[in-house]
């Protein structure tokens, strides 16, 4: 009977052990899984709102959406400006500048691309001229620095 | 007013005229817009007749050229080649003449490529005109035939460049072009097409230009050879242009309005007495003027120049005022003025203060309080404004390639220098109202002599303090001491000397030297540090930019260019045509997005059998498109994979057609991103991965040449998603994945309107560029400095365990100079220990480097000089015109003579030193072409150039590298072989890909090389406006035959040949420039040293003969100028001496004579008192007392009489003797002038003319003495007159006198008279002691005014007395 009652507690024990490991296991598994995922969703929302305040901002001729995601240095190749990096001070007034002369008429994504870090797109810019209109191709690219996706890169030409 | 109001009239009416004419260009928008039409057509007409009537001058000229006739009779090619060099022509035109075989007689410019049958037409005798592209270039060729004695011997060709296509207008070839001229001037759009020469038939997209016009353009003989395609007049382009219009006039306007107001302020201003008030009313009218001028956008709208766009400068910092260079120049301009008027009013107001004695010490207090606070805000708003300038400007300080700076840099350079300026003189400004109130807190002692320093080594102590609490104070702590002591000094400078000297001008040329010269010491440093200070910045973005993971961009930009180009319908077109097709690849690569990347990329055009049509790189010798396409061939096409049309049919039966092409970003799910990383995390850059296959493109890696190639179908675009869908070729790029083009520059600067960015500009010194893995150089721009810093890679390795950052700095020593080094690893710090295999990038710039220092402070300085003497003469010559020139001072002409003994020789020293250095460099450059070319020859000497090998050679298209080996194939020189006068092989295949270059030799190598038989020939040639070095030497074979020529072009060294002779010419310039300054300095100092003691003698001369009072002159040297003063001084002592004793000896003679007429004048009444007395005494003796009773009578009057004019006699004299108690105030003359002749107006014989001006003016005098004298001179010009009397007199101003004059037209006085005048008891009257002018003249001279008198007996005085005005 004592026997009986010692293996019958041994093998409870046993299995409560197992199954308590195991289910910590799994669920410490599955709780990386579901932060990375969470990290990464909550990134790639942030990509894809910068895209759209940068689009946007592009479409309804407001510097300001843009130039939120400036850092303190961005690359501008725009038509009819040097192409090179400038202050954001600097490169908020020349995009400024780009929007009234070339008052814009549509602007649309055709492509995206995103990585860890990086994120691309490129589309095309419509502006009013006399009459009809003229397009542009457009490209932007995006760093992630510090939980925040930054404009890198802007072409226009 | 009313007229300001009636400008805000016209321009409301203006802006409503244009809102008129736009609602009505509505009714009448078809005459306007043919009007229009019509207008534009005659323009591009004119303009092509213009460069057809061009063409044919030449075409005449060549044809009837009788030398030229000659030489092809004879087929004297070298005399042929001299006659058409000789002409001269510019690089625009082309010219090439063929024998009657119609074999290439002699050329110049670039090859033609003439159709056969256009030149037999032209040997048929028929001249005509044809329009061509050859490559990029349009040209305008005019065949006519040659003629001698009516038989024709040959064919000329003159062509002139029309146009250009747009690639290649940026750099070499700026605003050129048909197209860009009626684009610019009409604003519409042109296209230029051409007949072909066989059919006559003109090809264009017509659905593509269905809405523009077209005319056909017609030759000379009336022949068609083209047609021009312009767009119709817009209406929206011309309500554009009504109201750009609108908006100039309205600019001009507005600036007129702003005059106006100007002009009331300036009013205004005179009318405030209060100085608090102006200084506070005319900033804020300024400021206000100012921002209503960028309201009315002048001169923005009305000169539409680039300097009033953002592009080169723009801050948002005050809101508006520096949007654009432009912007800042103006507003600086205001700023000056500002300046300017405020140092006005406080030195005014310092000096009318300065002596009185006003002890408001709480409010002195306060005052100088507030001044030292808006001096630190001064200084610190300087600081902030060339902050801005510098980093929000896309400028290059630091040109090195030109010693002239660019427009844009000059207008930039120019306007801190204004705003320099306008700070130290507010500094200055503070300093001096700060002295002014301090003058008033204590009166004696230490500090009144010494507080302008208390208050200079109190500003320097409160600089400290902000220097310990205040970061950031925009300007570094040494340079501030500078600019602190130097203003203050200028300020005590100016204190001291307006003490000194009574009229002190503020504004004058030597403060005005002083304030430039601050200028020039302090601003180059502050600039510099700026500059420097932004290095930190963008070093770490270009570290950051080497270790960026680029994989994926690298993908995606392959992916989106061979979407964008493979639809681009010009490649169906140019394919075909071999003349168009070689320059293909490179228009594709130029108007893709690879142009601007930092990558070296390549871009090629394969047909449907994969063979080569056409193909461009940036770096031959890191992607080279034989083994791009070798790699596709064997990896690719070999293994069975394919991009063909077929899959864009499956896709497109099931997909939504609509508006596919585009993308919304919101439908970017992250299951989609999942699959995207999943791409390219197959992209392993550790082994070959099989192709990524998206839509039609696939992306392949070479991992062992390290680079990424993509290629797409190319089909025919009006088959494209049909059924019929056809390909016709594929489209392939390539992108080197680790050739980083901050790395190697050379032949990407040639393209830099194609490639490289302005990051290597924002820096001082070029960085040393260094990439490490393994502890071991991978690459580097530097070697030698690069092996310097390996040890301290593991110095940074260790410091990458320890730390959360991936990234230092650090100050080394690398080959006895310091360097400032980035380094920064490339992988993930958070992910443990680095790697060995991960790679470290290190960017190291020169710190403290004294040379760069020196340049760019002598560059600087150079350039403010030059502005500052360019003023100076302006100067200069406005005084000159207004002076005589001859009446120059002593010490001017001193000054003068000295500058042109020692100053002169130096200038032409420079001017020789600089052709010397030039022409040196130019030595030194040909010497290192003839060393390259003969390392060439060298190379090429196993090679046997036999008649069959030179026949069997091909054109560009296919070039045979290998005849050029590795040790002569460097980066930045050009090697170039030409065989039968074509090339052969090149080193660097994008120049003539680009068409930037012509494949056939130049026609001075063909006349010196082949033809003069010279060994060597090196000249300047030109792309555009882009010059270069070239040399040729001929190729001989083993018997020494020439065979071909071989070339070496320092196209790619050029910039770096610009840098290195502005660098030096800088130096040599900026020594010469010290040495003139400080020869200026000495100059001058010895000038006054030499006139000074001149002067003053000069000085001390003029007083004496004034009479007034002087001081002796102080003898410290030792010369002869000293034995001079030493004899002067002797001299005016003796002179005083011998003054004072004859003074004497006057008033003795005076008072003798005076007594003398006393005397005579008591004893003439004493003699008839004596004899009346006598005869009353004999009358009462004789007893008759009626008798005696008249005699008494009689007598009692003639005493009474007698005793009157004794008293008068003796009341004339008391008033000579006696010295009146004067009582001088501050006096109107003119009052007192009016007052006197009102007493004497009612004359009745005399008529007053009087012209009294200047009543405001006043004088230092007594008013009764001056009651007296007036009095005096007006009876004295009554008792002169004897009938018809008139005086006139005149009252006015003239320069710093008062100036009173009294003209009649009496009896006049002759020269005895005139001499005596104030003589004292000299009269010309019978009555009177004769003591009146004399005490008038006494009185003028105690008030320090002068008395003249010129008469004419007979004719009338004219009395002129001048006052000393306050």
């Amino acid at each position: 009977m004592i026997r009986n009652l010692i293996t019958i507690f041994c093998l409870s024990f046993i299995i409560f052990t197992t199954d308590t490991f195991a289910k910590n296991a799994f669920s410490i598994e599955k709780y990386d899984k579901k932060d990375e995922l969470k990290d990464n969703r909550l990134k790639h929302s942030l990509c894809k709102q910068t895209f759209k305040d940068f689009a946007k901002g592009l479409s309804n001729s407001n510097v300001s959406l843009i130039t939120i995601y400036f850092e303190s240095e961005v690359y501008l190749n725009l038509v009819g400006t040097e192409k090179g990096y400038y202050s954001n001070s600097h490169a908020e007034l020349i995009l400024n500048e780009f929007m009234n002369y070339f008052k814009v008429f549509s602007f649309k994504y055709k492509r995206s691309h995103r990585s860890d870090n990086y994120a691309y797109a490129s589309g095309v810019y419509k502006y009013n001229k006399g009459s009809g209109t003229v397009e542009l191709q457009v490209s932007i690219s995006l760093k992630y620095n510090k939980n925040k996706w930054y404009i890198n890169q802007i072409n226009i030409n | 007013m009313l007229i300001a109001f009636l400008i805000l009239i016209w321009i409301l009416s203006i802006r409503l005229i244009s809102d008129f004419i736009i609602k009505t260009s509505d009714d009448n928008w078809e005459e306007i817009s043919t009007k229009q039409d019509a207008d534009n057509l005659e323009f591009i007409s004119g303009l092509i007749k213009s460069e057809i009537n061009d063409v044919n001058n030449i075409s005449e000229k060549i044809t009837t050229d009788t030398s030229i006739i000659t030489y092809l009779e004879e087929t004297n090619f070298k005399k042929g080649f001299e006659t058409i060099l000789n002409y001269n022509f510019d690089d625009l035109y082309q010219t090439e003449i063929y024998n009657r075989n119609l074999e290439l007689f002699t050329f110049s410019g670039r090859q033609l490529q003439p159709e056969y049958f256009l030149l037999q037409k032209a040997l048929s005798g028929q001249k005509f005109t044809n329009l061509k592209n050859i490559g990029f270039y349009t040209y305008l060729i005019i065949y006519s035939p040659i003629k001698s004695e009516n038989n024709i011997i040959g064919v000329s060709l003159a062509a002139k460049l029309i146009d250009i296509k747009f690639q290649l207008k940026n750099q070499f070839f700026p605003n050129f072009g048909i197209t860009q001229t009626v684009n610019q001037q009409k604003k519409i759009n042109i296209e230029i097409f051409n007949a072909n020469p066989i059919s006559g038939k003109i090809e264009y997209d017509s659905l593509k230009y269905f809405n523009y016009l077209n005319e056909d353009i017609y030759g000379i003989q009336g022949s068609l050879i083209g047609k021009v395609l312009f767009t119709k007049f817009d209406k929206e382009i011309y309500k554009q242009n009504i109201n750009d219009y609108s908006g100039k006039v309205i600019s001009i306007l507005g600036v007129l309005l702003i005059v106006l107001l100007i002009w009331i302020l300036i009013i205004l201003l005179n009318k405030i007495k209060s100085d608090t008030a102006k200084i506070l009313l005319f900033p804020t009218g300024l400021i206000c003027l100012r921002y209503l001028l960028l309201y009315f956008k002048f001169p923005a709208a009305t000169f539409h120049s680039n300097i009033f766009s953002p592009s080169y400068f723009a801050s948002p910092f005050g809101f508006g005022l520096f949007t654009s260079i432009g912007e800042l120049l103006i507003t600086s301009l205001f700023f000056l003025i500002l300046a300017i008027y405020s140092i006005n009013i406080v030195y005014r107001n310092y000096r009318l203060k300065i002596y009185k004695d006003e002890h408001k010490i709480a409010i002195s207090v306060t005052k100088i309080i507030f001044s030292t606070v808006l001096y630190f805000i001064f200084l610190y708003t300087y600081g902030l404004i060339l902050e801005k300038i510098i980093t929000d400007s896309n400028l290059n300080f630091f040109d090195r390639a030109n010693m002239v700076p660019a427009f844009e840099l000059f207008i930039v350079q120019f306007s801190i220098l204004i705003v320099s300026f306008t700070f130290i003189i507010l500094l200055t400004s503070s300093s001096l109202y700060i002295f002014q109130n301090s003058l008033r807190l204590v009166k004696a002692g230490f500090y009144k002599k010494y507080y302008p320093f208390i208050y200079l080594a109190l500003f320097i102590i409160i600089n400290h303090i902000t220097e310990l609490y205040f970061d950031d104070f925009k300007i570094d702590y040494l340079l501030r001491i500078i600019i602190i002591v130097s203003s203050s000094l200028l300020a005590i400078y100016i204190s001291y000397k307006s003490i000194k000297i009574k009229e002190y001008k503020i504004l004058n040329l030597k403060n005005l030297s002083f304030l430039i010269l601050i200028c020039v010491g302090v601003v180059p440093f502050i600039i510099l540090s700026k500059v420097t200070s932004q290095e930190t910045k963008y070093v770490e973005l270009i570290a950051a930019k080497l270790a960026e993971d680029e994989d994926e961009k690298i993908n995606f930009i392959i992916t989106n260019e061979l979407m964008n180009l493979s639809t681009n319908p010009r490649i169906e077109k140019d394919m075909i045509d071999k003349n168009l097709s070689t320059q293909l690849s490179f228009y594709l690569w130029a108007e893709s997005k690879l142009n601007s990347e930092n990558f070296s990329s390549a871009l090629i055009i394969l047909d449907t059998s994969k063979k080569v049509i056409s193909d461009f790189n940036i770096n031959d010798s890191k992607i080279n498109t034989n083994k791009i396409v070798d790699f596709l061939k064997n990896n690719f096409f070999d293994k069975g994979y394919n991009v063909t049309v077929e899959e864009i049919i499956k896709k497109t039966e099931s997909s939504d057609t609509s508006d596919s092409e585009f993308f919304d970003i919101d439908s970017m799910s992250f299951e989609e991103t999942v699959t995207n990383e999943n791409l390219t995390n197959q992209i392993d850059t550790s082994q070959y991965n099989p192709p990524v296959i998206i839509d039609k493109i696939a992306i392949l890696q070479n991992p062992e040449e390290k680079f990424y190639v993509g290629i797409a179908p190319i089909e025919k675009l009006d088959l494209k998603e049909t059924q019929f869908a056809q390909l016709i070729g594929y489209l392939v790029i390539a992108v080197h994945k680790e050739s980083k083009n901050i790395l190697f520059q050379s032949s990407a600067e040639l393209f830099r309107n194609y490639s490289q960015d302005n990051l290597m500009e924002k820096l001082i010194s070029k960085p040393v560029i260094t990439e490490y893995s393994n502890d071991e150089i991978i690459s580097s721009t530097n070697f030698d400095i690069a092996k310097s810093t390996v040890n301290s890679i593991e110095i940074f390795r260790e410091y990458l365990k320890n730390s959360q950052s991936n990234s230092s700095w650090r100050i080394e020593t690398i080959n006895n100079e310091k360097y400032r080094t980035f380094y920064l690893f490339s992988g993930k710090s958070n992910e443990g220990t680095p790697l060995e295999s991960d790679k470290i990038y290190s960017v190291s710039i020169k710190r403290d480097d004294l040379k760069i220092i020196l340049f760019f402070y002598l560059k600087y300085m150079l350039f403010t000089l030059s502005i500052v003497v360019i003023i100076y003469l302006f100067i200069a010559l406005f005084y000159l015109s207004k002076l005589n020139f001859l009446r120059r001072s002593f010490r001017t002409k001193i000054f003068i003579s000295f500058f042109f003994v020692s100053v002169l020789p130096i200038i032409l020293l420079a001017i020789y030193t600089r052709t010397f250095i030039i022409e040196k460099n130019e030595q030194d450059l040909k010497n290192q072409i003839v060393s390259d070319l003969n390392l060439l020859n060298e190379s090429l000497k196993g090679i046997n150039f036999s008649p069959s090998f030179v026949a069997n050679q091909d054109s560009v298209a296919t070039i045979k590298k290998e005849f050029l080996t590795r040790n002569v194939s460097q980066i930045d020189k050009n090697f170039n072989l030409f065989l039968r006068n074509r090339l052969i092989s090149t080193t660097n295949e994008e120049l003539y890909k680009s068409d930037l270059l012509d494949t056939r030799v130049d026609a001075e190598a063909v006349y010196n090389i082949l033809l003069q038989k010279s060994d060597l020939l090196i000249t300047n040639q030109d792309i555009g406006k882009f010059s270069y070095l070239v040399g040729y030497k001929p190729l001989r074979d083993t018997k020494n035959n020439i065979v071909g020529i071989i070339s070496s072009q320092l196209v790619y060294r050029q910039n770096e040949i610009n840098e290195e002779l502005t660098e030096t010419l800088t130096f040599i310039f900026g020594i010469y420039l010290i040495v003139i300054i400080a020869l200026l300095i000495f100059v001058g100092f010895l000038t006054d040293k030499i006139s000074d003691p001149i002067l003053a003698l000069k000085d001390v001369t003029e007083k004496i003969s004034k009479g007034e009072k002087y001081k002796l002159l102080d003898v410290k040297r030792k010369d002869e100028l000293g034995d001079l003063i030493h004899s002067f001084n002797r001299m005016t002592i003796d002179l005083e001496r011998s003054k004072n004793e004859l003074k004497k000896a006057e008033r003795e003679s005076a008072w003798r004579d005076i007594a003398r007429r006393v005397a005579h004048e008591i004893k003439n009444p004493l003699t008839p008192m004596k004899l009346s007395i006598q005869f009353l005494a004999e009358s009462f003796k004789s007893g008759d007392m009626k008798e005696f009773d008249e005699n008494l009578n009689t007598t009692k009057k003639l005493i009474s009489d007698e005793i009157d004019k004794l008293n008068r006699i003796a009341t004339e004299f008391s008033n000579f003797a006696k010295l009146p108690k004067r009582n001088y105030e501050d006096l109107f003359p003119a009052e007192i002038l009016k007052s006197v002749i009102s007493l004497y107006l009612n004359h009745p014989d005399i008529k007053f003319i009087i012209n009294i001006h200047n009543e405001e003016v006043k004088i230092k005098a007594d008013k009764e003495e001056l009651n007296r004298i007036f009095q005096n001179l007006i009876k004295n010009s009554i008792q002169a007159i004897i009938e018809n009397g008139e005086i006139t007199i005149n009252a006015f101003v003239e320069d710093k006198y008062y100036i009173v004059e009294i003209i009649d037209n009496g009896i006049g006085m002759d020269e005895f008279t005139q001499k005596n005048l104030f003589e004292p008891n000299f009269s010309t009257k019978s009555s009177g002691m004769g003591l009146g002018l004399a005490i008038t003249k006494k009185s003028l001279d105690d008030m320090k005014a002068e008395i003249k008198y010129n008469s004419v007996s007979g004719k009338g005085t004219k009395v002129t007395v001048r006052f000393i005005r306050l």
